[in-house]
C-alpha cells in the first residue's frame, strides 16, 4: 500500500497510460468503424447532400432569314433557382422583396414547380438587371436561393414578323399533358408561329450538371470537374426563305392600314415576306408578360393578334378571273379569240349585274385587262358550278395549305355546298354569276392568292408556300432542306401565255386597272380585285402580281381592308416591294433600310454578342412586377 | 523509504544539462501545430475567391499566434527553473484577476461571457487561469511533508484547483470548468491520493452515463464497478461505501435528467444518444461531423477537397470540430496521425514526469498530460460521436489564439523540465 500512495509511482503512471491507451484505442476502433468499414456509405451520404443535379437548359435554335441575318437570337437572361428544403422564411421574405412580389406568390411558384424538396427548381425567369445585382449582393443571406444565367429570345429590332415567328413562353400544365415527358413545369415552349411549329427542332435537349452545394443550398462549383455532367445539346437553327429587308419594308408600308402582304418566290414557294397589319411586338411575350400588356393587345379592336395573311378570309374579287379564264380555255368553253359583247351590264332572270364600264367586244385577254365582269358572268354560267369547283381545287382553294403558321378556314363553294344551303337543285343561277367574278360565298385568304399568283407566274406549277427553307442539324453539322409539295397543274403553255398577256396589260397597257404599279425598268404583271366587305363598308382592295414579267422572281398578294379599289392602294405597295426585292432600293420618299439588311452578302455572325445590341436589351426590359 | 529523496525539494538550476533537450516533444508539437494550421486553412479558405484573394484572415491570425507560441515555448524552455517556480503564485493570482475582469468587462461570444477584448487581442482568461492553477498546485504538492493521503492536504489542493471554478461557471463556461475537476483528479492521482478513493469518485460518472443509455447498461456498469472495487481488496465497509456512491448516482440519473437539467442540456444528451432525433437542429453538428469523418475513408478526399469541409456543412468547424478536417481530407491516415501525435506528446509528458526529482516539476508535467488527454478525449470523442457536444477545443489544432499560446507555453515547461530529467525512474 505504501508504494501505491507514493508520489508519481509506476502504478499511478501505468494507471494513466492505461487510461490513455483505452481512450485512444477506442478512438482508433471508432475511426476504423466510421472510415474503413462504413466509409463508402458515409461518402454516398455526403455526396447526396452536397451534390445536386441541376437541369441545364439548351440554347434554343436561332432563326435566320434567307441571307443569313439573324431574326431571332438569344440574349442572357437570369433565372432564380430555389431549393425548397433549404429556403428559410427569412430568405424567402428577402427574395420576395427583391423580386417585388410577396411570399404567397413565391410559395405558389414553389408548389407549382417542385418535384421534390431537395432539387433546385426554376421559380422566376428573366430577372431584370437591378434584381440580378441585388440577388448577387445579398447572396449570402439568401439561403436556398441561387441565380443562373440562361438565355431568352431576342428579336432583332428591325423587323417584327410577329405572326411568322410567334413567341415562346413558360409551358402551361395543359401543354405538359399534350406535349409529353420532355417538359417539366417552368420550361419555356414555343406558343405560336414558327416557334410552335418547329418546337421540336428549336428546343434542343436538356442536359444535366452536377454541382456541389454548400450548407445553405447554394451552388459552389461543379462536381468532379464536370465529368458526370451531360451537356445540353442546343436547338437546331432555322433558315427561313424570308427576306428581312423586304419584310421590314412591307411592315412599314402597311403601317396605318388593316391588311396583309404575302410575297413568295414563284419558283419554289418560299415566303419572302408575310406581313399583317396591325401587328404586335413579339418581345412583349418573351420572358415575363404583364397582364395589362397582354390584354391591351388581345382586346385591341384592330385585332393585332389575327394574322390577316392566313387567318382572315375575304372573297377574291377580280383576282379570280384568271382562274375562270384558265378553266374556260382548258375545258374548251372559249378560245383565246372568242369574244363576248359587254353592254355594261348583264341581266338574268330579272336581276341585273353591272360591269365597270361598257367594254364592247372583248376577248379573254381584254377581259382580264379591263376586268370585264360581263365576260366572266357569261363564262361562269356556261361552265357551271362543277368546273368552277374543279379549278378552284386545282389551285388549292378551300383547304389549308400547310404553311407553318395557323390558317383560317376558307371556303370553295360547290354543288353540295349550295344543295345544302338552298336545298338540292333549288338554288338560283344568279349565284353562279357572282362566283364568276370572285364574289359570293367564296372565301380565300391572302396566302392562297399569293400561292395562286405564284403558280400563274411560273407557268402552272403550284408550290406549297412555306417559311422554313432549311434546318441546321447541330449533331451532324449539316444543313438539311425541308421538302414541300410541288404540283404541275397541267395547264398548257398557250393558255398560260394568254393569262400572262392579260396580266401584263392590267399594269402596262392603258385602260388597265393597275397603272399605279407600272415601272419603267421592271415589268410587272398583275390583277386587281375588290372584295365586298358588306353593307355600308368600303370594299377590300386586292392586288396580286409578279415580276419580272419574262422570268418571274417574286409573286405577291397585297390586301388593304376597306380601302375601296385595288389599284389605288394595293398596287403601289406591291410596286415598291417588287422594286426593293429586285434592286434593294426603296422608292424615294421612303427611308432606306438599314445597310445590313440591304446587303444580302453581309452575313451576320451566328451568335449575337451578349448585350451588345442596345435596342435588343431595351426591348427586353419588361417590368417584372406583375405576372 | 523510496529510492528517491523526496526531501530534495529544490533541484539546483545547474543540474539542467544544456545538451539535454527534448527534441521529440518539440517535433511532435510542431507537427501538431502544422496540422492545425493546415486544417484551419482548409476550413476557412473561400473556394470561390480568386488567386489574388490571399489566405483567409482566420488562418493568418492563427499563424501569428503559432509564431508567438513558438517564441513563448522556446523562451520558457530555457528559463531558469526558479523563475518559473517564483512566478507560480503571481500567475495564479493574475488568473483570478482576469476571471473577475471578464465577468465585469468581458465580451459575450456564443452566449458565453468568456472573452476579454483589448483592441486586436482577444483572450480567454480561463486558459491562463488553468496554467496558473496547475503551477500553484505544483508548488503546494512540492512543499515538504505534503501528502495527499491525508484529508487536510486533499482539501487544500481542492481549494487551490477548484478555486477559479465558481468564477468560470458565472461566465458560464461549463466545458472549461470541467477541465479543473479533471485536473484535480489528475494531480490527486499523481501526488499520491488513495486510488480506491479516486476510483470511487470516477466510477459514479461512468455509471451515470451508462444509466442514460438504459437500465441494462446501468446494471452492467455497476457490475464492472463492483468487480473493480473488489480487486482493491479494501474492507467491506469501505467497498460498500464506494459502491453505494455509484449505485445512488446510477439511480438518481433519471431524476436529474427529468427534473434538474435545463431543456437545452437535455437536448444535448438526447442528441448524443441519438443524433438522428433532430437532424436539422441539435443533432446537426454530430451528424455532419460523423459524415465528414466517415466519408474520409482510408486516405481522404485530398487537401481542400473535403466536400463537408469545403461546403461548410459544419458551422464553426475550425473551433470545436477541427478534427473533421484531417479525417475528411486525409482520411484514416490523417485521423490516426493526429491521434498518434497527441498520444506521443502525452506519453512523453508522463515519461518526463516520472523521471523528475522535483515534485513541482513532476506534478506540472503530469498535469499537462492530463489536460491534453482530457481535451483530446472530449474533443475528438465529440467529433466521432462518442462524447456529447461540449465546447472544449482540441489542443494545437482548434482555432483560438490564447488557447494555442497557452498550450505551447505548457510544452515550453515540458521542454524546460526535461533538462532536469534523471535516468532514474520513480518506483
Amino acid at each position: 500500500m505504501e508504494v501505491d500512495r507514493s508520489f508519481g509511482s509506476t502504478t499511478r503512471k501505468r494507471t494513466f497510460i492505461g487510461l490513455l491507451l483505452l481512450i485512444f484505442g477506442a478512438f482508433t476502433a471508432r475511426l476504423v468503424q466510421l472510415q474503413l468499414i462504413e466509409g463508402s456509405e458515409y461518402r454516398t451520404r455526403t455526396e447526396a447532400q452536397g451534390i445536386k443535379q441541376i437541369v441545364r437548359e439548351p440554347i434554343r435554335g436561332a432563326i435566320y432569314d434567307r441571307y443569313g441575318h439573324p431574326i431571332v437570337a438569344n440574349i442572357p437572361s437570369y433565372t432564380v433557382l430555389v431549393t425548397p428544403n433549404k429556403l428559410t422564411p427569412q430568405s424567402k421574405a428577402l427574395l420576395a422583396r427583391i423580386l417585388a412580389t410577396d411570399t404567397v406568390t413565391i410559395n405558389d411558384k414553389i408548389k407549382q414547380y417542385k418535384t421534390n424538396d431537395y432539387s433546385p427548381i426554376r421559380i422566376w425567369r428573366d430577372v431584370d438587371r437591378q434584381g440580378w445585382a441585388r440577388l448577387n449582393e445579398l447572396h449570402t443571406d439568401l439561403v436556398g436561393v441561387d441565380i443562373v444565367e440562361e438565355s431568352k429570345r431576342a428579336y432583332t429590332a428591325d423587323i417584327r414578323a410577329s405572326h411568322i415567328l410567334g413567341y415562346t413562353k413558360e409551358i402551361s400544365n395543359t401543354e405538359i399533358g399534350e406535349l409529353g415527358d420532355y417538359y417539366t413545369p417552368g420550361d419555356v415552349v414555343g406558343k405560336s408561329g414558327i416557334e410552335k411549329a418547329f418546337e421540336d427542332h428549336l428546343r434542343g435537349e436538356k442536359g444535366y450538371e452536377f454541382v456541389a452545394v454548400n450548407n445553405r443550398g447554394q451552388r459552389v462549383n461543379s462536381f468532379n470537374d464536370g465529368k458526370n455532367d451531360r451537356t445540353p445539346s442546343n436547338g437546331f437553327d432555322l433558315y427561313l426563305g424570308l427576306d428581312a429587308g423586304l419584310q421590314q419594308y412591307a411592315e412599314k408600308l402597311l403601317k396605318g392600314y388593316h391588311g396583309a402582304v404575302v410575297a413568295l418566290d414563284p419558283n419554289n414557294g418560299e415566303i419572302l415576306a408575310m406581313a399583317s397589319a396591325p401587328d404586335y411586338d413579339p418581345a412583349l411575350f418573351s420572358g415575363v408578360t404583364t397582364k395589362e400588356a397582354y390584354e391591351k393587345v388581345a382586346n385591341d379592336p384592330g385585332k393585332p393578334l389575327l394574322n390577316r395573311a392566313t387567318q382572315a378570309v375575304y372573297p377574291p374579287g377580280s383576282t379570280w378571273k384568271m382562274l375562270m379564264a384558265i378553266a374556260g380555255l382548258t375545258e374548251g368553253y372559249i378560245k383565246p379569240s372568242t369574244t363576248i359583247s359587254c353592254p355594261g351590264s348583264f341581266t338574268l332572270g330579272g336581276n341585273t349585274w353591272k360591269c365597270h364600264g361598257v367594254h364592247g367586244l372583248v376577248n379573254v385577254r381584254k377581259a382580264i385587262h379591263v376586268s370585264c365582269n360581263v365576260f366572266f358572268y357569261k363564262l361562269a354560267l356556261q361552265m357551271g358550278i362543277d368546273n368552277y369547283t374543279k379549278y378552284g381545287q386545282l389551285f388549292h382553294f378551300g383547304r389549308r395549305l400547310g404553311v407553318d403558321v395557323p390558317e383560317g378556314t376558307t371556303l370553295l363553294p360547290s354543288q353540295e355546298y349550295y344543295d345544302k344551303v338552298y336545298g338540292a337543285g333549288k338554288w338560283p343561277k344568279g349565284v353562279l354569276v357572282n362566283l364568276g367574278i370572285g364574289q359570293g360565298e367564296i372565301k380565300v385568304n391572302p396566302m392562297q392568292l399569293a400561292a395562286y399568283c405564284g403558280a400563274l407566274a411560273n407557268g402552272g406549277t403550284w408550290y406549297q408556300p412555306h417559311l422554313v427553307r432549311a434546318i441546321k442539324n447541330n449533331q451532324l453539322g449539316s444543313i438539311e432542306k425541308v421538302k414541300y409539295d410541288a404540283e404541275d397543274l397541267g395547264i398548257s403553255h398557250d393558255i398560260m401565255d394568254v393569262i400572262h398577256a392579260g396580266m401584263f396589260d392590267v399594269v402596262n397597257t392603258p385602260g388597265g386597272t393597275a397603272g399605279g404599279a407600272k415601272m419603267s425598268d421592271i415589268v410587272i404583271a398583275g390583277k386587281t380585285g375588290t372584295a365586298q366587305a358588306g353593307k355600308g363598308k368600303r370594299d377590300h382592295a386586292w392586288f396580286i402580281c409578279y415580276a419580272p414579267f419574262d422570268k418571274p422572281k417574286i409573286a405577291m398578294c397585297v390586301l388593304v381592308e376597306n380601302s375601296g379599289f385595288g389599284g389605288t392602294y394595293s398596287a403601289p405597295i406591291a410596286r415598291k416591294l417588287i422594286r426593293y426585292y429586285l434592286t434593294r432600293q426603296r422608292e424615294e420618299g421612303d427611308a432606306q433600310a438599314a445597310d445590313s439588311l440591304n446587303n444580302p452578302n453581309a452575313l451576320h455572325s451566328i451568335n449575337m454578342p451578349p448585350g451588345a445590341d442596345g435596342d435588343v436589351q431595351e426591348s427586353s426590359m419588361i417590368p417584372d412586377s406583375l405576372h | 523509504m523510496d529510492a528517491y529523496s523526496y526531501d530534495e525539494t529544490i533541484a539546483p538550476a545547474s543540474s539542467g544539462s544544456p545538451l539535454r533537450f527534448d527534441f521529440r516533444t518539440l517535433l511532435v508539437t510542431v507537427a501538431l501545430v502544422a496540422i492545425g494550421l493546415i486544417s484551419i486553412y482548409s476550413a476557412t479558405h473561400d473556394p470561390n475567391a480568386g488567386p489574388d484573394a490571399g489566405p483567409p484572415t482566420t488562418f493568418l491570425s492563427q499563424l501569428v499566434f503559432a509564431i508567438g507560441g513558438v517564441v513563448a515555448m522556446i523562451s520558457l524552455a530555457f528559463l531558469p527553473e526558479r523563475w518559473i517556480r517564483v512566478s507560480s503564485f503571481p500567475l495564479y493570482a493574475f488568473g483570478y484577476a482576469l476571471l473577475l475582469a471578464v465577468i465585469a468587462f468581458g465580451t459575450v461570444r456564443y452566449g458565453q461571457k468568456n472573452w476579454i477584448i483589448l483592441g486586436p487581442i482577444s483572450l480567454q482568461p480561463s486558459e491562463l487561469a488553468k496554467f496558473g492553477t496547475l503551477m500553484m498546485a505544483g508548488v503546494f504538492v512540492n512543499r515538504e511533508g505534503r501528502d495527499l493521503s491525508n484529508w487536510r492536504d486533499i482539501a487544500i489542493v481542492m481549494a487551490i484547483v477548484l478555486g477559479p471554478v465558481p468564477l468560470i461557471m458565472l461566465e458560464p463556461d461549463f466545458g472549461s470548468a470541467t477541465v479543473y475537476f479533471v485536473m484535480l483528479l489528475g494531480i490527486a492521482l499523481w501526488a499520491g491520493a488513495d486510488l480506491f478513493l479516486l476510483f470511487s469518485i470516477v466510477a459514479p460518472a461512468a455509471v451515470a452515463i451508462a444509466a442514460l443509455f438504459g437500465s441494462l447498461q446501468m446494471y452492467i456498469a455497476l457490475g464492472v464497478v463492483l468487480l473493480c472495487m473488489l480487486l482493491f481488496r479494501r474492507s467491506v465497509m469501505v467497498t460498500l461505501l464506494g459502491f453505494g456512491l455509484s449505485v445512488v448516482m446510477g439511480f438518481s440519473t433519471g431524476y436529474v435528467y427529468q427534473h434538474v437539467m435545463q431543456p437545452h442540456q437535455r437536448a444535448r444528451i438526447d442528441t448524443f444518444l441519438n443524433p438522428n432525433l433532430d437532424p436539422r437542429g441539435a443533432g446537426y453538428h454530430v451528424i455532419q461531423s460523423l459524415m465528414a469523418v466517415g466519408s474520409g475513408g482510408f486516405t481522404g478526399k485530398g487537401f481542400l477537397h473535403g466536400t463537408q469541409t469545403q461546403l461548410r456543412y459544419i458551422p464553426e468547424q475550425w473551433t470545436d470540430f477541427i478534427y473533421c478536417v484531417p479525417t475528411e481530407e486525409f482520411g484514416f491516415v490523417g485521423g490516426m496521425t493526429v491521434l498518434i501525435l497527441l498520444g506521443a506528446l502525452i506519453w512523453l509528458a508522463v515519461d518526463t514526469a516520472s523521471h523528475l526529482r522535483s515534485k513541482f516539476e513532476s506534478t506540472i508535467c503530469f498535469g499537462i498530460a492530463v489536460i491534453f488527454l482530457y481535451h483530446a478525449a472530449i474533443n475528438i470523442g465529440m467529433a466521432i460521436g462518442l462524447v456529447p457536444v461540449m465546447g472544449i477545443p482540441l489542443p494545437f489544432l482548434s482555432k483560438g489564439g490564447s488557447s494555442l499560446l497557452l498550450n505551447m507555453s505548457m510544452v515550453g515547461l515540458l521542454l524546460n523540465f526535461y533538462r532536469f530529467r534523471t535516468d532514474l525512474r520513480r518506483p
